[in-house]
């Protein structure tokens, strides 16, 4: 339990300059981070690109909506800090498994990280590349290294590394996330339903999860890259359909234990509707393993569209893994792929920390690999 | 156990099967009509006499070529089968080395961490395998390249190791002229692979010296040493075998991107060459060859697994 | 006229598990042929030590294990068909309390919801109409209109129990089945508890089976006593009667394991 002095650190003062410090002073690091962030970035965006934003802001032009989407996150962190510092906390309020998992300093450190590049994806090529987007930047050089003009340096072919990276980010972490939630999306349906209902749905689904695991799945996405060719939503269904099976397994062994509690059994004596129980009771109950789930499913997607367009065979569009492939041996020109390399691996680190604190919140003896 | 192996050796029959109408399928739905043709050029035989074949006629002609051993041949490779065979022992080699140096790094990571819980060591070991498992082994591949190839080359340095390939130029006359090309792509494979390992191992380790009887030998005065190996690795260790079953298919994939990275002329990169060169027997017949390798690596597990633990023969039959 | 049906007439009810122990193919038979009625507004305390199948006849009454054999019939129709049929309308015939009262909620649902769920199924009323009909079961069984937003683990032992009962009342059952409901509480909460149960069948004209393993708690609240012993119903009696003069061995050997008072 926080005392009010150590909630209240920085206070009011720090707090109007600094939204989110006092939070992270506290030891609360990813409220904090989640406050600082948009207001840091804001700042930024006012300081260095004041003239775009006020031609743009209020127009509605891509520029202008992203700015104000910036300066509302802002404003609203802003108040939020101010509103939090000043509130006492509440004495022996009970702490939800929501808030352990905010405020546990690991999974605040991997939040932060998610929300950094998820915002700068959204927002980063709008505010932060040149007017015209999809335009490649030439420069008169290749292989500049980072420098003002060129943040991450300029790549053999003259582009700016840096509106790669951005495109990059946005395509790996899109399809990342749209695979990772579609293959968990039909994991949980397919395991809960066959943990749920038993008998011979369970006997056919876990066949086949048996069979999907037991594939070398990337190696047989290699072939099917190479042969189709796939825009990014096929893209993103074959990666979830290679997720699926480690999903669909560890919620279904969560249903069968789920399905056997007394309290399945007393809303079946209610005339309660197995529909019901299953969508209302079972799967709420089973929300650890899911989340715990989807995010190492997320991550697994990352990493297999990272993987796929490293060998050459995702989207034809920029990729972190094309990113990585154009910046080959790492050395002399370091800056064409590292910053891509180190992102992907920062981000799949976030997407773990987060797994780990939910599965301690959850349930700390569960063990769910996938 | 026999009836149990029995068992297991039909599941791995037919999973072999699903992969092999996996792959036909994959072939045989790709856009583009030559690829429909590119399966019956494999039978040697002169093909474009009389009407398209069906899908079924095309089917049962694939599996029986396939059931001789045959794999095709391309106008790249020829003999797509003797082609992929002569590199095999570079993957083998990649491979097993891999999950040795896996098995060693992960095991004895699990099992310090396990010893020093809590302290800092174990923080920052917990820390780094965390990083270690959420890094693609490719990334890993050109990091270690970079460390120990590169660089020292962009400082005007001889390289640690070979550049790229598997052996020096005119072949390998003895073992030690072949290792120095495969360390960096094992260790490739056992930081990425080891990583799960180690994270495995310590929550296993803990869970096991948790126990009431092993925190009883410990108050008979048993050495700490003794406790940890005798009674926490023990137990710790028998689910890693059927874990490893889980860890085969990412050590294949792994192989094909540490083969692509480090340029070594096994399997995977054959696979590559082929994606670039057009040759989809060649694609076929690694996908094929990686497909039959993790049925055969799952078998492998499920059967020490069985063989290490009785219990498991019964539980399948009751 | 005829009388009308008995609320509660099961017959000849057999329930049997599987068990391992008794080979491939063994089966351990826990309920052997049964015979019970309830009568409109009667208690029958159903006493006999643990395993001897009084759960499992309760649970298979309420169909949450299958009936083997017998037949459970309720105001004269077929329990089991009309489950089948119209699972709701088999619900307000028989109701039951489990044993495990915070093992019958769901761990994640506030104690509101979870009698709002019912009561919706089963007469439709929901928003401040459902919200009152939550409140009026929770003062129905000595519950604060606050308890509803409680989750059941922030709820004593007591108050667990008396929330299976107000979720078991809002079918507005003809037969409430309690399995074992005072066994883990203090024994003053005991005394309250059996006291709303006795208040309970006397204002709403309840058919009550109480489960018991010990026969003082029966003594005051049920009519008659059915004692059960290995799967089977060695004796039914006026509650009187029994305890003044039993006839089977095995009663006389529970009822000298009651304390004197």
């Amino acid at each position: 339990m926080q005392s009010v002095a150590r909630h209240q650190r920085g206070g009011v003062g720090l707090s109007v300059f600094l939204p989110g410090a006092p939070q992270i002073l506290a030891g609360r690091v990813a409220e904090g981070l989640l406050a600082l962030m948009p207001w840091l970035s804001a700042i930024l965006l006012l300081v260095l690109r004041a003239d775009l934003v006020s031609s743009q802001l209020g127009e509605g032009s891509t520029v202008g909506r992203a700015s104000m989407a910036l300066l509302a996150a802002a404003g609203l962190a802003w108040a939020w800090s101010l509103r939090d510092v000043s509130t006492p906390p509440e004495a022996g309020a009970g702490q939800g498994a929501w808030v352990r998992i905010v405020r546990d300093p690991w999974a605040g450190i991997g939040l932060a990280i998610l929300l950094f590049f998820a915002g700068l994806s959204l927002l980063g090529p709008p505010l932060l590349l040149p007017e015209d987007p999809g335009r490649t930047q030439t420069t008169e050089e290749g292989f500049l290294p980072p420098s003002m003009d060129h943040p991450m340096g300029t790549d053999n072919a003259k582009s700016d590394v840096f509106e790669r990276f951005l495109d990059g980010a946005r395509v790996t972490l899109g399809i990342g996330l749209l695979a990772g939630l579609g293959g968990a999306l039909i994991g949980v349906t397919l395991g809960a339903w066959a943990g749920f209902t038993g008998g011979w749905v369970d006997r056919v689904v876990m066949r086949c999860v048996d069979f999907f695991i037991a594939l070398p799945k990337l190696v047989l996405l290699i072939a099917l890259a190479a042969l189709y060719d796939l825009g990014p939503v096929t893209l993103a269904l074959f990666i979830a359909f290679v997720q699926w099976p480690a999903l669909a397994r560890i919620v279904r062994a969560e249903a069968v234990a789920l399905a056997q509690r007394e309290f399945v059994h007393a809303l079946r004596a209610f005339g309660v509707s197995e529909r019901r129980i299953l969508f209302r009771h079972v799967l709420p109950n089973a929300q650890g393993v899911i989340l715990v789930g989807t995010a190492l499913a997320v991550a697994n997607a990352l990493l297999i569209e990272a993987g796929l367009s490293f060998l050459g065979l995702g989207l034809d569009s920029a990729s972190w893994g094309r990113l990585i492939k154009d910046g080959g041996a790492l050395f002399p020109h370091w800056w064409v792929g590292g910053f891509a390399g180190m992102s992907l691996v920062l981000v799949v680190v976030a997407l773990n920390l987060v797994a780990d604190a939910v599965r301690d919140v959850f349930d700390p003896r569960a063990d769910v690999t996938v | 156990m026999l009836s149990y192996a029995i068992r297991r050796l039909a599941v791995a029959v037919v999973l072999a099967f699903g992969v092999a109408t996996v792959c036909f399928a994959l072939v045989w739905f790709a856009p583009g009509d030559e690829r429909s043709d590119l399966l019956l050029s494999g039978r040697g035989a002169v093909v474009d006499t009389g009407p398209e074949p069906g899908l079924v006629e095309a089917y049962g002609d694939w599996v029986g070529s396939l059931l001789r051993g045959d794999l095709g041949t391309s106008e790249r490779s020829g003999n797509v089968a003797r082609w992929l065979l002569a590199r095999l022992p570079h993957t083998l080699a990649l491979s097993v080395s891999g999950l040795v140096l896996a098995v060693v790094f992960g095991v004895g990571v699990g099992v310090l961490q396990a010893a020093r819980a809590g302290t800092v060591l174990d923080r920052l070991l917990t820390l780094g395998t965390v990083v270690a498992y959420s890094a693609p082994a490719f990334w890993v591949g050109i990091l270690l390249g970079g460390a120990f190839i590169h660089k020292p080359m962009e400082l005007g340095m001889e390289p640690l190791f070979p550049l790229t390939g598997v052996a020096p130029p005119g072949g390998a006359t003895s073992l030690l002229d072949y290792i120095p090309y495969l360390v960096l792509p094992a260790l490739t494979l056992g930081i990425v692979l080891g990583a799960g390992i180690a994270r495995y191992t310590r929550a296993a380790m803990l869970e096991a010296l948790a126990q009431d009887y092993v925190r009883s030998a410990r108050a008979r005065g048993l050495s700490e040493m003794r406790v940890l190996f005798r009674h926490g690795l023990r137990t710790a260790l028998l689910p890693l075998i059927s874990l490893l079953g889980v860890y085969l298919p990412v050590l294949l994939t792994g192989a094909v991107f540490v083969e692509t990275v480090f340029s070594r002329t096994g399997i995977g990169l054959a696979m590559m060459e082929a994606i670039l060169g057009q040759d989809l027997q060649v694609l076929m017949g690694g996908a094929l060859m990686f497909g039959f390798a993790a049925v055969v690596g799952n078998l492998i597990a499920d059967l020490l697994y069985g063989w290490a633990d009785p219990r498991i023969g019964d539980a399948v039959r009751g | 006229m005829t009388a009308a049906p008995p609320v509660l007439e099961i017959t000849g009810l057999r329930v049997s598990y599987s068990d391992r122990r008794r080979g491939a193919h063994g089966r351990f038979t826990a309920v052997d042929g049964v015979d019970l009625t309830l009568a409109r507004g009667e208690a029958v305390g159903l006493v006999g030590e643990s395993g001897s199948g009084k759960s499992t006849l309760a649970r298979a009454v309420v169909g949450v294990v299958p009936v083997e054999a017998g037949e459970v019939r309720a105001g004269g129709e077929d329990l089991g068909l009309l489950r089948e049929r119209d699972p709701r309308a088999a619900a307000r015939r028989v109701q039951m309390v489990f044993q495990d009262a915070q093992g019958a909620l769901d761990p994640r649902q506030r104690v509101g919801s979870a009698l709002g769920e019912v009561l919706r199924l089963h007469d439709g009323s929901v928003g401040s109409e459902g919200a009152d009909a939550v409140a009026a079961l929770l003062a129905r069984v000595g519950l604060e209109e606050s308890h509803a937003r409680r989750f059941p683990h922030q709820l004593s032992g007591g108050q667990r129990q008396r929330v299976g009962i107000a979720r078991a009342l809002a079918v507005e059952p003809d037969v409430l089945i309690l399995d074992e409901p005072v066994s883990a509480l203090d024994v003053s909460v005991q005394a309250q508890i059996l006291t709303l149960l006795d208040g309970l069948r006397r204002d709403l004209d309840l058919s009550v089976l109480l489960i018991a393993h010990d026969l003082a708690v029966v003594r005051n609240v049920c009519h008659r006593v059915a004692v059960m012993y290995r799967g089977r119903l060695v004796e039914t009696a006026p509650t009187d009667a029994l305890f003044a003069a039993p006839t089977d061995p095995y009663t006389r050997a529970l009822l000298d394991a009651v304390p004197r008072l």
